[in-house]
């Protein structure tokens, strides 16, 4: 997470140092490594996660200012310090107090992990556009159509 | 604000499928012709799948309230559980749409007279058989001929292949007996006029960067350009003026510097779809017509129509491949399309076999559904859901209501500051059984078909770009805003020809009937052209 840290603090302004690396603790969280899987928090997909969370400022920063309320009233350490169990309850009531801020979270990390290259190879796929390779799909062996065909006309003229 | 000198013959509103159809039909009459567009030309480079990020471009969004193009006017859809959708641009809804391309069928014409409910339209399919069939030949429309489903028709190129995916969800069908044929569909499976053929991009729904989807600025809209139409995009219109008599005069809009023009013409026709067109006439009102232009009956905006719709999704336990190929358009079943008041309900509807989606839109589903969770069962739950499930939507006629209907708001405004609209639409008694015979039904066969699993059905919350209704046409004109081709009741120069004359909805997407209409309302206005104003 350190060097998660030390990457976005260089590129990215519009979220203070502190909700840079509370946004890095929770993609971690919702993403984690595994395998040849890269976790959300990993440099690169964090910062364009941060560079898109940057369009909804205002909703981003009031779910992390709730998120610090709420874990002051229960802990004494901050958020990113806590163990995985007490963050991922706290993220539970986060849930229900700002569902705007959740959803919206959830996906850009989603739209910015699942496009990139590692991920996509991970999981056996192209990492490119769909234009302009486009995709093959097989020929249909329309016998499947046989039962359908032995029906009479059914549409009803007035 | 400055006044355009030209009168020109016609000024068609909107260059969406409606308007490019009636552009396209009236040019053989060499009258002079110009359509404004408060939107843009759409690069074929612009589209999202020319990029890694096509998942996830708002700018391409059915939404105009996410999608927030300049062109765009607000909807306030809160008090409607179906979410408006549209494009405004040159193709208007054909840049997005899905390219499923069915017909109404014959019945949907006379549900008074068959099933007692909503009201007969004033033409009948006969009437409209001739247009469907040279609006095929522009867009080039897929698929199989010989459905018993629907009344025959010519000239189909070949049909989008089904894939695993639909392959799989026809054997469900086969096994319970039920009615499927392969989905109409308007995308080029062959090179067809210029279009190449289909790449299996796979997201039609934010347009075509190959072009083979038929969207009207690359159909229609070359060759009315090429024989004579002027077509003025970034120009929003923002009402309709009237002469001493009563007459159309033109139109007030705003140039793409925000400059006001009025255009004059002798003929205005509007192609705005269900829900700009009764913004532009409720915009429109004046001291002869307080309530809205044209609207006497006070039907204007009035007897929305959305389709109900439902989706269903069944997950399998192999991959079925289902983001390759177009994602709308791959198999529908109209096992239930026509009445059987045994059902419960009047009408029907048709099932639609959706292709799945790509990891990204898979993943925010699953998030937003609950069923991807966070932290170590990530990775394992992606897998289980990635390419394995496959959605029926099931769109159903929705029955016309007065109360269901488009009014301006004043508490919102476009970038001009013309008013936009609010929705309100509610799903009545007959739509909510039918929905519900409609989401069993859809279960019963994605579970035939070897689904493991089956999500709840859901009704609310679902986009439709299919707005239909809110200037019905009829031949009586206290029930009526138009009459039985397109022609103001009010006002006799000004024509209606989209979506907003359907008297009622069908069961199916609504794209090929509202051009075969608008090439009728185009061939009345031919016919008539020596007293079109009588």
């Amino acid at each position: 997470m350190t060097s998660s840290t030390a990457h976005l603090i260089g590129t990215d302004r519009r979220f203070g140092e502190a909700q840079r690396l509370m946004l890095a603790v929770l993609a971690g969280l919702m993403i984690p490594a595994e395998a040849d899987l890269p976790a959300a928090a990993d440099d690169a997909i964090l910062d364009e996660t941060l560079r898109e969370l940057g369009n909804r400022a205002a909703v981003v920063a009031r779910g992390l200012d709730h998120l610090a309320r709420i874990t002051g009233d229960t802990h004494t350490a901050p958020f990113t310090l806590l163990d995985p169990d007490s963050q991922m309850s706290l993220i539970s009531r986060l849930r229900r107090d700002e569902p705007e801020f959740l959803r919206c979270f959830e996906t850009v990390v989603a739209a910015c992990y699942y496009r990139d290259d590692r991920v996509l190879e991970a999981l056996g796929l192209a990492a490119r556009a769909p234009f302009p390779d486009g995709h093959t799909v097989a020929p249909t062996d329309w016998a499947l159509l046989d039962p359908v065909r032995l029906r009479k006309p059914f549409f009803r003229i007035p | 604000m400055s006044r355009t000198s030209d009168i020109v013959d016609v000024l068609i509103i909107g260059a969406g499928a409606a308007g490019a159809a009636i552009a396209h039909s009236l040019v053989d009459t060499r009258m002079k012709i110009l359509c404004l567009e408060q939107g843009d030309w759409v690069r074929s480079s612009d589209y999202p799948t020319n990029g890694r990020d096509w998942e996830s471009r708002p700018d391409f969004s059915g939404s105009p309230n996410l999608r927030r193009r300049p062109a765009d006017y607000p909807i306030d859809d809160t008090a409607s559980p179906i979410k408006p959708v549209n494009f405004n641009g040159v193709g208007g809804g054909t840049i997005l749409y899905m390219a499923h391309f069915p017909r109404f069928h014959p019945a949907d014409f006379r549900t008074r007279t068959l099933d007692g409910v909503g009201d007969d339209w004033p033409i009948t399919y006969q009437s409209l058989e001739p247009f469907f069939a040279a609006n095929d030949r522009v867009m080039g429309v897929a698929g199989l001929p010989g459905d018993p489903a629907c009344p025959p028709k010519d000239g189909l190129l070949p049909p989008v292949p089904l894939g695993t995916l639909g392959e799989t969800v026809a054997r469900g069908f086969n096994a319970l007996g039920w009615h499927w044929w392969p989905s109409e569909s308007a995308i080029a499976t062959v090179p067809y006029h210029g279009r190449g053929a289909c790449l299996n991009l796979g997201p039609c729904a934010s347009g075509c960067a190959q072009g083979a989807k038929a969207s009207v600025d690359i159909t229609y809209w070359p060759e009315a350009i090429r024989r004579g139409v002027e077509l003025r995009t970034r120009c929003r219109a923002s009402r309709i003026t009237l002469d001493e008599q009563g007459m159309a005069r033109g139109v007030l809009y705003f140039d793409d510097a925000g400059v006001e023009h009025e255009q004059r013409a002798h003929i205005v026709i509007i192609a705005c779809n269900g829900i700009g067109t009764p913004r532009l006439l409720l915009n429109s009102s004046s001291g002869r017509f307080p309530n809205g232009l044209a609207n006497s009956s006070g039907l204007v905006g009035r007897n929305l129509m959305l389709h109900c719709m439902t989706l269903t999704q069944g997950t399998f336990a192999h991959p079925l491949s289902g983001w390759q190929g177009p994602i709308g358009c791959s198999l529908w079943s109209k096992e239930f399309y026509e009445t059987d008041v045994s059902r419960g309900y009047a009408r029907g509807y048709t099932m639609e076999i959706l292709r799945s989606s790509g990891p990204v839109a898979t993943a925010q589903g699953g998030l937003m559904r609950g069923t991807l969770p966070w932290g170590k069962g990530h990775h394992a739950a992606f897998r289980e859901m990635f390419d394995r499930s496959a959605t029926i939507v099931a769109v159903g006629e929705d029955l016309p209501e007065e109360s269901n209907r488009v009014t301006l708001d004043p508490n919102t405004s476009d970038s001009h500051g013309i008013r936009g609209v609010k929705v309100k639409y509610r799903l009545g008694e007959n739509s909510l059984r039918m929905l519900a015979h409609a989401g069993q039904r859809a279960t019963e066969v994605l579970r035939a078909a070897g689904a493991t699993a089956v999500a709840p059905t859901i009704t609310e919350g679902i986009s439709s770009g299919h707005a239909m209704g809110t200037t019905r046409m009829g031949q009586d004109p206290e029930r009526s805003v138009t009459n039985a081709w397109g022609r103001c009741h009010d006002v006799k120069n000004l024509f209606i020809a989209d979506s907003s004359l359907f008297v009622t909805s069908g069961g199916v997407n609504p794209t090929s009937t509202l051009q075969a209409l608008a090439l009728y309302v185009a061939d009345q206005i031919k016919l008539r052209l020596d007293n079109l104003f009588d």
